[in-house]
């Protein structure tokens, strides 16, 4: 074995003793010689912390079962039992004793992150968002306590697939959709499929949503149903917001969830509409472009403040 | 020992100040970044109460040090990807501007993939040798824990930590 292979075996050896509970003062003296010893202890013993935090990143759904193929007859049967099985539940409205606790997944200001769920959905996280998974046994269950997430839904009849978002959930079999939660407004764009949404915890009021449908809710409000391009409503994914013929404060109400340093608008600069593709690259950056394309001034104001400034009229 | 009050816990840094510091431009490599740990280390003493179950502040305060030099190492890192992506994107921005590849979707398909190499690595572990990798790592048992819920002893239980870790880190590290 290599020189290398040793400090690796012995940097594991390490891990293991410290992380022990009753490892004591004496053992730390020890380690810290031991990484003393040679720049091969320490690198080695980089690489098993980077691995074991990795594992960590990945929590609980490495452990979880791997879902199996069933044949497709199986399969249907089992959607006709299972939704017997549902409606039993339903009725007799009966909680598992012991509901696992929600994972949270989050992302800071800027920040991207992808959760893979046991089930295989796939949940994007735009930047400062939160959300909390729970899959139990008979449901699969998402809020989104703010920011934005795509979901990559994977098909399961067994149990339904619900988001909680505000005063709404979302519910949904099998289908790609995005929500953002900002600013006491929730848009729901579906890409694929259908979902139906309705007020939190209740079943009446129920709007059915298809592919290339565009939901804007103002929580304890009223909703607005449009259509949508799928290319530019899930642009973020690609780091770009593209926006046609949008009010400048939607604009800057995006803007202020990518970037830690809050952006206002003064005056009339908020009548202005926006119509292009912006690159979210740097805040100064981004800023300069709108700035290019419509007659607002950037203002970088003392302590970390900016405004957007349309110039005094000239008549 | 329990119920430390901050003040015992700080009394017991400064009494060992020294030894953490050697640890830590040990575990570093550095001893500017040494320092910047020792101090956050010293704030976040003044500032929050430690858990009650602290059996030896000495090395609950090692304990510490590592975490927060493990996060140090991590936030260097990802300073040094942002400048690598930055001067990607401004490549990209000098050239056409189509939204084309998505960095992301390739991100994502490499986490499936990495998610699935590490569960196939697991697989190969024998069945208790997995179960108590995955009952210490994931479920949070301590080594007692996973010993008397798998009727085994420590020593086997370190055994099979040390097993199954060689073979995920040879299998699945990255150098």
């Amino acid at each position: 074995m290599t020189r290398a292979g040793t400090s690796l075996d012995e940097a594991i050896a390490w891990h293991i003793r410290i992380n022990a509970p009753d490892a004591d003062e004496a053992v730390w003296t020890e380690f810290t010689a031991w990484l003393e010893a040679g720049e091969a202890n320490r690198m080695a013993f980089d690489r098993v912390e980077d691995f074991d935090s990795e594992l960590t990143g990945f929590g609980a759904e490495i452990a979880a079962p791997i879902p199996l193929h069933e044949p497709r007859n199986a399969r249907i049967w089992m959607a006709g039992a299972a939704l017997l099985a549902a409606s039993l539940i339903l009725f007799i409205a009966v909680r598992p004793a012991s509901t696992p606790a929600a994972i949270e997944y989050s992302t800071r200001t800027g920040e991207t992150k992808l959760a893979m769920l046991s089930d295989g959905t796939r949940i994007d996280l735009n930047t400062a968002t939160k959300i909390l998974v729970s899959m139990n046994g008979d449901v699969r269950h998402v809020t989104l306590d703010r920011g934005e997430a795509l979901f990559h839904v994977a098909k399961d009849s067994r149990r339904p697939f619900i988001v909680t978002v505000g005063d709404r959930d979302v519910r949904d079999i099998g289908t790609v959709f995005d929500i953002l939660r900002n600013n006491g407004t929730i848009t729901l764009f579906v890409a694929e499929g259908r979902v139906a949404v309705s007020p939190r915890g209740a079943h009446d009021g129920t709007i059915a949503l298809a592919a290339g449908d565009q939901l804007v809710h103002a929580e304890a409000g009223g909703s607005t149903l449009s259509r949508a391009d799928a290319t530019e409503a899930l642009a973020w994914r690609q780091g770009y917001l593209i926006y046609r013929d949008a009010p400048l404060s939607r604009v800057v109400s995006d803007l202020n969830r990518y970037f830690p340093v809050p952006i206002t608008l003064d005056g009339a600069a908020a009548s202005q509409r926006f119509t292009g593709v912006l690159r979210i690259d740097s805040e100064t950056a981004v800023l300069n472009r709108i700035s290019q394309f419509l007659p607002v001034k950037v203002e970088y104001g003392p302590g970390q403040k900016i405004s957007l400034r349309a110039p005094a009229t000239k008549l | 020992m329990t119920g430390q009050q901050p003040s015992e816990l700080l009394a017991i840094y400064l009494s060992r100040r020294d030894a953490l510091a050697r640890f830590l431009a040990a575990r570093l490599s550095s001893k500017e970044e040494a320092e910047d740990v020792l101090q956050e280390l010293f704030l976040r003493l003044s500032r929050t109460a430690p858990p009650d179950d602290v059996r030896d502040s000495a090395a609950y305060l090692f304990r510490m040090a590592m975490n927060m030099a493990r996060d140090y190492r991590r936030e260097r890192q990802r300073a040094h990807t942002r400048e690598a992506d930055w001067a990607d994107s401004r490549n990209t921005l000098a050239g056409a501007e189509l939204l084309e590849d998505s960095p992301s979707a390739e991100a994502a398909y490499g986490a499936k993939q990495r998610l699935a190499a590490i569960r196939r690595a697991l697989d190969e572990l024998s069945p208790q040798c997995r179960r108590v990798f995955l009952l210490h790592k994931f479920e949070g048992l301590s080594h007692e824990e996973v010993a008397s819920r798998a009727g085994i002893s420590r020593s086997t239980v370190e055994k099979h930590m040390n097993t199954a870790l060689k073979h995920l880190i040879a299998r699945l590290g990255r150098d």
